[in-house]
């Protein structure tokens, strides 16, 4: 008996041979399957596909073991630099301000005190 | 699940310890999701690290919505694909992306037999687009689900099941051309 398939349960057939479907679209793949020739071949043909693309990645399957080490090492070494960044930051802030007053008190003490004398000045 | 989102929290507050335990878990599917786009172990590690790091600086950011893995390797498909763009396209050397497995068994012959099949192979994988290639390496070589490819892709999942539909059928069509298709 020909037997059409619903475009949907085609769709789900690459995460069925992936193991990744839940288990109720796991159950709906499997029944159709067991009555769908058209489908049970396409499977194959993507198990097939499957194994093809797994061969034309380069085969390291773990990562080295000093990663980690490397890792926490960066991220420490990040931390230090923007540390002592800041703390950079902090003191030429600090520093600019300093000289920022010490500049303003000089200048403006004279323009106070001619702002003074002219309201004395009006005053009178 | 529920313990990777616990790591996250306790790495948002600086604990090294969850960090460890989530790169343990993490490093491994990071590596081998890098290297399907990569193919370069060297460049796959960086992007382990690099991810981490993300990881590491942008935990307090991580919204609990979505997975955990799909947040993670998010962010290890943006590190790659800088990678690839920085890289370009480099020669490889076809010896250093045998099989180990197989260069311990094979006899010459099948060696010589399984490289042009990976050779064809990889050449059938250059010739889809880079959305149908991308989705194909995501569900075939990472096996990952579809909810988790829409999350990264940051598409609808209906999108993800035509587009892996549609890349299967271009590249069973490339390779069948070719009688890689039994």
């Amino acid at each position: 008996m020909r037997f059409r398939c619903a475009q949907e349960l085609r769709e789900l057939l690459p995460w069925y041979a992936n193991g990744t479907l839940t288990e109720e679209e796991r159950r709906r793949v499997e029944t159709h399957l067991a009555r769908c020739e058209r489908c049970r071949r396409e499977l194959r043909e993507i198990q097939h596909i499957k194994e093809l693309v797994a061969l034309s990645v380069e085969s390291v399957p773990e990562p080295s073991e000093e990663l980690l080490a490397r890792t926490v090492e960066r991220i420490h070494s990040h931390e230090r630099h923007t540390i002592a960044q800041l703390s950079w930051q902090i003191f030429a802030l600090g520093f600019s301000l300093g000289v920022l007053y010490e500049r303003g008190r000089v200048k403006l003490e004279p323009e106070i005190e001619a702002l003074g004398w002219e309201l004395k000045r009006r005053r009178r | 699940m529920h313990d990777e989102i616990t790591w996250i929290r306790q790495v948002a507050q600086g604990d090294e310890g969850a960090f460890e335990k989530l790169f343990r878990c993490y490093a491994p599917r990071i590596f081998r999701f890098a290297l399907s786009y990569l193919n370069d172990r060297s460049y796959a590690e960086e992007v382990v690290q690099e991810t981490m790091i993300a990881v590491w600086k942008s935990a307090k950011s991580y919204k609990e919505q979505s997975q955990v893995s799909s947040w993670i390797l998010g962010i290890a498909r943006n590190k790659a694909l800088d990678r690839a763009r920085a890289r370009q396209r480099e020669p490889e050397l076809l010896q250093e992306r045998l099989d180990r497995r197989m260069s311990m068994r094979a006899t010459p012959e099948q060696i010589v037999r399984r490289e042009t099949q990976v050779e064809r192979v990889r050449a059938a994988l250059d010739r889809l687009s880079p959305e149908h290639r991308e989705v194909i390496m995501l569900a075939f070589y990472n096996d990952l689900s579809y909810s988790e490819i829409a999350q990264i892709l940051n598409c609808p999942e209906g999108t993800v099941k035509s587009r892996v539909y549609y890349a299967k059928e271009q590249l069973k069509k490339i390779l069948g051309a070719g009688g890689e298709i039994v």
